[in-house]
């Protein structure tokens, strides 16, 4: 009996002595970042994390597809002429409704998620920009990765300038969370900075297929230039009395010199083209060329963990997405939106009813695409028709989920910069150059079909360039997310909203509630109040 | 008196130098003898002697004090004699002594000459061989008692109880006296010399005072608690028939608030002491099975998380049948001692044990049915098709388009359509079977029991059913007089299969069966095997395919063990060492197949989930116990302790499965697509503590309890490991004071109070680390490349939550224990509270887990037991307990509150934590009617006003309406008539987001139970009611019944006939359309108080028959129970007692489970 005292006595004491090894955390399935970002691997890895921001499902297993997955769409296309949403259909999506009507406010879900989405985003890249400088590997290629992380936290500060204003401005791998906002002004100069510093450091094409290069970061500057000088120009803003959000320091001149500047390179050097046909922008079945003119996308596909678009869930026609790939009709095109374009214009295919076969399809590159339903008169199945996927049942065999959009989605591409050059072109004094862009754009629309195009140029002349060009790329880019950005920046978001048409295309569409709702200060979205509440630091946009 | 002359000693054998001293001594007696005989008359005076508890030598004092006679004696023969208590009158001297001093064995020679006596050992022998004495103990009931003690008073000896009652003991005469004692018994004192066999009937005792209690590492007298504990016995778990033990607590202890998440059998049950004081860590109690610490992680319970996730109870398969008592440790002075464990309370259970010297079989068994109380009506085929003609989504199946412009004109005539009733179609009569055997029994030194059980019950909904599979076995040894040496095993193995989903955390589990049982439409039942035609393009199954196709079954398996030996060093000084595991097995697997909605879209969906945890602790403890000076008595605990828990997981989703005929769990390599990489996890902590206890009792009247812990855990942050966590509780045993030892009106009175720090750090293993996790991004060509990213920030400051307790009690009987009232009041102050806290999105992260703030629990907690009636064929007791908590945020620390959101849903931030308020507080506007038409000017879209009268419910969008002076109306959004209307708190003119507050408590004013139980002859009835009054519950799921998230989705009778439309200018119900059903608003805060008739259980018992001891039955009871008869409630939805999965806001309701009512009949047989 002695001998069992004894030994739990000195099982005790070993114990004890052991203890504070015992007591180490001991983490097995985790990544430490203590440990991380050691090798030209982990910094290939770290980046790809970058990426993934722009479409995954969650983030820390929070929000539900916040940026180009889904909520980008919602936040950028809707209010204007652009899209509008079938509430019937969206009722139980009730963070994605107030974007339609202007009726969201700091409390709203998507709004906290892709605000914070933005910021894991720049936290990614922080690490990268960090961490990787002392990384022992290929200088080549980690002087790339810095520049992509670069390029990235670039664009992401565009985007929270564009649509929250001034934020505070994080730029190191521990952040100071009582920071309060920076001005606009610091948060886009930053953006210049780092999309500078991409621009001098990528390559004209990445070696790793639909990821950024040199000319991404020359459009997202000529982006970020065209912004500052238009909405300088238009006293965007003003009117609210909010400094923090103030565009007074811009120099209007030296912003569209940079402007044309960047513009110009890419529309001189890149190599990037408008293709034909205009629809082969938006299927997964050409995504190859598709490339020759989408610079920024957002990738999509099988295998890791969700990494679709929702297309179900985005605009295109109405029909079934389990059984001919149509959408849920969430997102329909605004009424002003189809009758913008004229008969003669190549880009009416971009419209369509719903999608009601299951049996009359098209073939394209071996992929089937169901065929659509000619838009009604009454317009009351009008839907977008650019981003196509093809029959669930072969996406199924790719490993693609029914639900999943396995089309890119292209943030930026050629075209657009082709009229972001001509707008610059038009502002430093050369309305004819820019007329000749203008042209070239209309051309692709319309095949090459001389006729047509005469025709349309003639059908949607104005005499102030401007409204031309901004009319063209309301149609150029219907649904791509840029209508919006545009209004606000040139000053005309009040007058179109206003000039909204109150007839109703579909049952339970509502325009009135949107005319009614607007104001002007909903140019900015709102803090979200869960960072208002954490940082007390924080101030809220003005009429939150 | 010469008896002592025999020649013969005990072993009758004469040693030679002992003969000669012998006879010595008889010669000098003789002669003494002699000399007293000659000077006998002088004894003729009287002695009076009051004696109480005081030792010989003053008894002697007090006899030369009243005679004059002194003593001569050896200590050393009087120090080894009992203390003496006596009450003599007027005896004689001789007399006296006889009394005093032969029952002790010492003999005397009185002196008349010098007054002196001579007291020494008495040497001789019993003259008499011993008799036996054969009888049989038995209970008020005539039931044989088995393990019961008898023994011999003033003397070692004693005999224990066999099966049947029995015992044989030998006695020295006649004149013997037995002492029979058994704990729940009035002790009894009985002759031995009645007709044999004695038959001696032991009454129950209604003294509970001696009840021994289980603390924590230990044992203790009731009487001598300086802590709140409460507890309930074998009985009453038993009456409950629940499937867990956790439900067997509800209603029936104060200061312990039970609420279960769902109906569903087998579902995870939420257990709160003294009110909630965490936020994000853990708040369940701490459970104590048999000596083991289990925490409660769901998690051991592998779920997808996607098909269902009304968790699995974790500790269900612990069946209560096998549960002896169950003890609930509540203030700082009885939980202090489990440290960083103990702050949420700890529940301790102590499984049944054989008894030694007997062999009972036992067979319990019930079975019964459940069914669903309550039925919510919904739309019949007619009124939906005019409901979805009205909303705007009419198809051709619910209206016709007159003129072929696409536009549906008129509803469609569906009078001859029947319509489906899916709540009575999904919903059916549940059955429940439950068997026990238990066969337990033992010989003097070794006891054991084993008890084999099973539980099938099935729930309500098609499909659904929970079985349990369940074996206790214990044996219990004493190896030599020292070492006791202990082992345990409890295995269960619980199965629950069938796709119950219930309103819960995720999208799907939102749409889950239960759900779908009330809003789906009720025509047009999609064809299963053509789901792709629904003309709602939702592809939804009907709810009885869905139920009845799809496939998922979640078996845990339990397994805790425990071996452990007590080795006595000394008397008082006891070792004892413990060590064990308990290993959890769970696999969770779900095949939707392509003929339901949820696989119809992946052509088949197979989840496959399995977790695995393996808990192992070693614990020691020396306990040392010692009465000294007469009045102090002192025990001390020091202990040692080790624990380590891990848990490994594995995730694994399949789709695309070409082949459905096998199911493709059994075979997952048939999937096409895998949609998310398959995944593993795998986390470990350890724990290493010491702690010691010094419990001191001064006369039994003065008690203290001092404890102290210190607990290390590896899941906090470097320099924080490690903690103190010290107690100290008094008690005042007022009953004990001389001055109330007049009355007899109290039978027993303390005052306790304690003060102590409990801790919690129930959070994921890992958080005190910056860590990264898996992310992807597609690549080109169809696949996707890998990366990390970063996924939890660092808190490099992470310590424990630590509650400082403080406790007032008070334990009162009257009349012989006739009425007993137990009273506490407590403040719990949690402090540095763990909290996965929001932080600003500018770091890159949403959350962290930090310490933040102070929660105080303040309340107050009655028991009062009555019997009110007990006579020899009837008996009636009252139980009623009653517990007030208020629970109050009292800071947050830097953070202005805390958002509360239910995932899954249209409405997900629906609450707030806030400094000030209690926890469990929806947030959002104070509804205020619904607008009307006169509170608008409308306009046309040309901007001229229009006449009211021509607004109809076609054209009521068509004109744009500015609210007249003095109706407040939203900011963000322009109102219309049938709106929701909310009041304009800050008067402001306008309802914006400042315009929201607090719109409702969870947590309810006051819960309790009262039972009340009665005995007749063989007859016995218990009833049981429970309430709670004063919570509320923000009934979301009527934002669902009402036409709020889905055009499609079937609408509650009582809105689709009340709504607003122009006609019917409700102010009750929205309009169709109307806005504001998705804002939190109190339009869905419903008080939930409640009244139940939870249990009532009628018995007959029959023991010992005649007729039934032939067939070798020695105890019989039949009995009835039905369960959740009534309930008196204004909650307009299943059931009032809801609990989602946020501990921050139990009270949602997003239409959850019903919970069933059942009968049930039971027969308990003793072999």
């Amino acid at each position: 009996m002695k001998r069992i005292f004894i030994l739990i006595i000195t099982g005790i004491a070993i114990c004890c002595g052991s203890c504070k090894k015992m007591l180490e955390e001991k983490p097995y399935s985790i990544v430490s970042t203590i440990n991380f970002y050691q090798s030209a691997n982990d910094a290939e890895l770290a980046l790809t994390g970058v990426y993934d921001v722009l479409n995954t499902p969650s983030i820390q297993s929070l929000g539900n597809q916040a940026l180009w997955g889904r909520g980008m769409h919602y936040m950028t296309n809707l209010g204007v002429d652009d899209l509008t949403q079938d509430i019937r259909f969206t009722v139980g999506v009730p963070e994605l409704v107030p974007f339609n009507n202007y009726t969201y406010t700091a409390e709203n879900p998507l709004i906290w998620y892709s605000y914070f989405s933005l910021y894991a985003g720049i936290n990614r890249a922080n690490f990268i920009i960090e961490k990787v400088p002392t990384i022992n590997m290929n200088p080549t290629r980690r002087a790339q990765i810095i520049g992509e992380a670069q390029f990235l936290r670039g664009m992401f500060y565009s985007y929270l300038g564009w649509m929250w204003g001034g934020v505070p401005l994080i730029t190191g791998t521990a952040p100071d969370v009582s920071s309060p906002r920076a001005s606009l002004q610091a948060v886009l100069q930053q953006a210049e900075t780092d999309l500078k510093a991409a621009y001098a450091a990528l390559p004209a094409r990445n070696p790793n297929q639909g990821r950024v290069n040199k000319y991404t970061a020359a459009g997202f500057l000529t982006k970020v230039y065209l912004y500052e000088a238009s909405a300088k120009q238009n006293n965007v803003g003003q009117s609210l009395n909010f400094p923090l959000n103030s565009l007074d320091w811009v120099n209007v001149n030296d912003a569209y010199a940079q402007a044309l500047l960047y513009a110009k390179d890419i529309y001189d050097n890149s190599g990037y083209k408008m293709i034909r046909p205009f629809a082969h922008l938006f299927l997964a079945a050409t995504e190859t060329v598709g490339r020759e003119e989408n610079m920024m996308i957002v990738q999509a596909g099988a295998g890791g963990n969700q990494e679709y678009i929702l297309s179900p869930q985005l605009s295109g026609p109405r029909g079934n997405y389990r059984t001919n790939a149509g959408t849920n009709g969430f997102l329909r095109p605004v009424r002003e939106s189809y009758t913008k374009l004229n008969g003669n214009d190549g880009r009416v295919t971009t419209f369509s009813g719903y999608l009601t076969t299951t049996t009359a399809f098209t073939t394209i590159n071996n992929y089937i695409y169901y065929n659509v339903d000619p838009v009604l008169t009454n317009l009351s199945n009008l839907c977008t028709n650019k981003w196509r996927e093809d029959d669930p049942n072969a996406r199924a065999a790719r490993g693609v989920v029914v639900f999943g959009g396995e089309a890119d989605f292209a943030i930026l591409r050629f075209a657009d910069v082709v009229l972001m050059y001509a707008e610059a072109q038009f502002q430093t004094g050369n309305e004819s150059a820019a007329r000749a862009l203008l042209r070239e754009v209309r051309s692709r629309a319309c095949n090459d079909d001389l006729t047509k195009v005469n025709l349309i140029t003639t059908a949607y002349l104005k005499a102030n360039f401007m409204d031309e060009l901004m009319e063209e790329r309301a149609r150029e880019l219907a649904a791509e997310g840029w209508r919006r950005i545009d209004l606000i920046r040139t000053g005309r978001i009040a007058s179109v909203v206003a000039g909204l048409s109150t007839s109703v295309m579909f049952t339970g569409q509502d325009p009135v509630s949107i005319k009614q709702n607007f104001s002007p200060y909903k140019i900015w979205y709102p803090i979200p109040s869960r960072d208002i509440s954490t940082n007390k630091n924080l101030i809220q946009n003005p009429g939150y | 008196m010469y008896k002592f002359l025999s020649t013969k000693n005990r072993d009758g054998i004469l040693h030679p130098i002992r003969k000669l001293t012998r006879v010595m001594k008889i010669t000098y007696f003789l002669i003494l003898a002699l000399v007293l005989n000659v000077n006998a008359k002088t004894l003729g005076q009287t002695v009076t002697l009051k004696a109480n508890d005081i030792t010989l030598k003053d008894v002697f004092a007090k006899i030369n004090s009243n005679t004059g006679y002194h003593f001569i004696y050896h200590l050393e023969t009087i120090n080894k004699v009992q203390r003496v208590s006596a009450n003599l009158k007027n005896i004689t001297l001789r007399e006296a002594l006889n009394q005093i001093l032969v029952p002790r064995g010492l003999d005397y020679t009185i002196n008349e000459n010098d007054k002196s006596i001579i007291v020494s050992k008495n040497q001789q022998a019993p003259t008499r061989a011993p008799i036996k004495i054969k009888g049989k103990i038995v209970d008020e009931t005539n039931t044989p008692l088995p393990g019961v003690t008898i023994r011999i008073k003033g003397s070692g000896l004693g005999a224990v109880t066999a099966a049947d009652g029995s015992f044989t003991i030998e006695v020295a005469d006649q004149s013997a006296i037995l002492v029979i004692g058994a704990i729940g018994y009035e002790t009894r004192e009985v002759s031995a010399s009645g007709t044999q066999p004695l038959l001696i009937s032991l009454k129950q005792s209604i003294k509970k005072l001696e009840d021994m209690v289980v603390v924590g590492y230990g044992v203790q007298k009731k009487s001598d608690l300086t802590g709140s504990i409460g507890s309930i016995k074998e009985k009453e778990i038993e009456q409950t028939k629940s499937v867990s033990f956790m439900e067997a607590m509800q209603g029936r202890l104060s200061g312990v608030q039970v609420s279960s998440s769902s109906g569903e059998p087998g579902s995870a049950v939420n257990v709160v002491i003294r009110g909630t004081n965490s936020f994000n860590s853990g708040t369940q109690p701490l459970y104590v099975i048999d000596g083991v610490q289990i925490d409660v992680n769901n998690g051991e319970a592998a779920s997808s998380g996607i098909g269902s996730t009304s968790l699995a109870n974790p500790l269900s398969g612990i069946s209560p049948s096998d549960i002896a008592s169950i003890e609930v440790l509540k203030d700082a002075s009885a939980t202090a001692i489990f440290g960083s464990r103990g702050a949420n309370g700890v529940v301790v259970i102590t499984t049944k044990s054989g008894k030694n010297n007997t062999s009972t079989l036992e067979l319990n068994t019930y079975a019964g049915v459940s069914w669903n109380p309550n039925h919510i009506d919904v739309l019949g085929a007619q009124d939906y098709a005019n409901y979805r003609l009205q909303n705007g989504t009419a198809d051709g199946n619910y209206a016709i388009d007159l003129n072929n412009d696409q536009v549906f004109d008129v509803v469609k005539d569906l009078s001859g359509v029947s319509s489906r009733d899916w709540q009575k179609e999904t919903l059916r009569n549940a059955l429940i079977q439950s068997y026990n055997i238990s066969y337990s029994g033992g010989n003097a030194k070794t006891n054991f029991l084993v008890s084999p059980s099973y539980l099938y019950q099935e729930g309500l909904i098609l499909n659904n059913k929970y079985e349990r599979f369940g074996l206790l076995m214990k044996v219990n040894h004493n190896a030599t007089e020292k070492l006791k040496l202990g082992a345990n095993v409890n295995l269960s193995h619980s199965l629950g299969s069938g796709v119950a989903s219930n309103g819960g955390n995720d999208v799907r589990n939102y749409n889950g069966l239960i759900q779908n049982l009330i809003l789906t439409r009720p025509v047009n039942a999609p064809d299963p095997t053509q789901l792709a035609l629904d003309p709602d393009g939702g592809a939804f199954s009907s709810p009885v395919d869905f139920a009845e196709l799809s496939y998922k079954r979640s078996p845990l398996t339990r397994v805790l063990t425990d071996v452990n030996a007590n080795y006595k060093i000394i008397n008082g000084l006891n070792i004892e060492a413990r060590a064990g595991a308990v290993l959890t097995f769970s696999k969770n697997g779900e095949f939707y197949p392509t003929t339901v909605s949820w696989g119809f879209p992946t052509n088949g969906l197979a989840l496959l989930n399995t977790s695995n945890s393996v808990n192992w602790y070693q614990t020691s403890t020396i306990t040392y116990n010692k009465r000294f000076a007469k009045h102090h008595s002192i025990t001390g605990l020091l202990g040692f302790e080790i624990n380590s828990y891990q848990l490994e997981s594995f995730r694994w989703q399949g789709q695309g499965f070409d082949v459905q005929s096998v199911n493709p769990l059994d075979n997952i390599s048939t999937a096409k697509v895998l949609p998310v990489p398959p995944s593993t996890d795998k986390q470990r902590y350890i724990r290493i503590s010491e702690f010691a206890r010094l419990n001191y009792s001064f006369k039994g009247k003065y008690l203290l309890t001092a404890t102290l812990r210190n607990d290390a855990s590896s899941k906090l942050a470097l320099n924080n490991k490690s903690a103190l966590f010290p107690s100290v509780g008094l008690a005042w045993r007022v009953s004990e004071e001389g001055f109330m030892k007049k009355q007899s009106l109290v039978s027993d009175l303390k005052i306790r109070s304690s003060f102590g720090l409990t801790g919690n750090e129930r959070i994921p293993a890992y958080q005190s680390l910056a860590t990264l996790a898996p992310v992807y991004y597609s690549a080109a060509g169809n696949s996707s490349t890998l990366g990390f990213a970063p996924n939890t920030i660092a808190n490099e400051n992470l310590t424990w939550e630590t509650t400082h307790a403080y406790d007032v009690g008070l334990d009162l009987s009257l009349w012989k224990d006739r009425v007993t009232l137990t009273a506490d009041v407590y403040l719990k102050q949690t402090k540095d509270l763990l909290l996965q806290a929001d932080i600003p999105s500018q770091s890159g992260f949403m959350r962290q887990y930090q310490n933040l703030g102070q929660i105080d629990n303040r309340g107050l907690e009655l028991a009062l037991n009555t019997i009110n009636i007990k006579n020899d064929n009837f008996t009636w007791s009252t139980n009623i307990n009653l517990t007030m908590n208020r629970n109050k945020v009292v800071s947050l620390g830097s953070v202005a509150y805390i958002p509360v959101t239910v995932y899954g849903g249209a409405i997900t931030t629906i609450g707030r934590v806030i400094s000030g308020q209690p926890i469990g507080t929806a947030f959002g506007f104070v509804y205020d009617g619904i607008y009307q038409i006169a509170d608008f000017t409308a306009k046309n879209a040309a901007g001229t006003i229009i006449n009211p009268s021509t607004i109809t419910n076609a054209n009521l969008n068509n004109y744009t309406y500015t609210v007249n002076a003095g109706i407040p109306s939203m900011a963000s959004r322009a109102a219309r008539p049938g709106d929701l209307k909310y009041k304009d708190l800050n008067g402001d003119g306008v309802i914006n987001d400042n315009d929201r507050k607090v719109i409702s408590n969870s947590n309810p004013k006051h819960y309790g139970g009262f039972s009340n139980n009665f005995t007749y002859k063989n007859f016995d009835l218990g009833i049981l009611f429970n309430w709670s009054y004063g919570n509320e519950v923000l009934n979301l799921g009527r934002a669902r019944l009402e036409a709020g998230q889905s055009q499609f989705a079937n609408v509650t009778e009582a809105y689709w006939n009340n709504r607003w439309t122009v006609e019917n200018p409700s102010n009750e119900y929205p309009r169709l359309n109307g806005q504001g059903k998705l804002d939190v608003s109190s339009y869905y805060t419903e008080d939930a108080s409640f009244l139940r008739l939870k249990n009532v259980t009628l018995g007959y018992n029959l023991n010992n028959a005649a007729a039934l001891k032939k067939i070798g039955i020695s105890a019989l009871r039949f009995y009835v129970t039905g369960t959740n008869l009534q309930t008196w409630t204004n909650y307009s939805g299943f059931d009032p007692e809801v609990n989602s999965y946020s501990a921050l806001l139990p009270g949602v309701d997003n239409i959850s489970y019903p919970r069933e009512r059942s009968f049930i009949f039971g027969l308990n047989l003793k072999f």
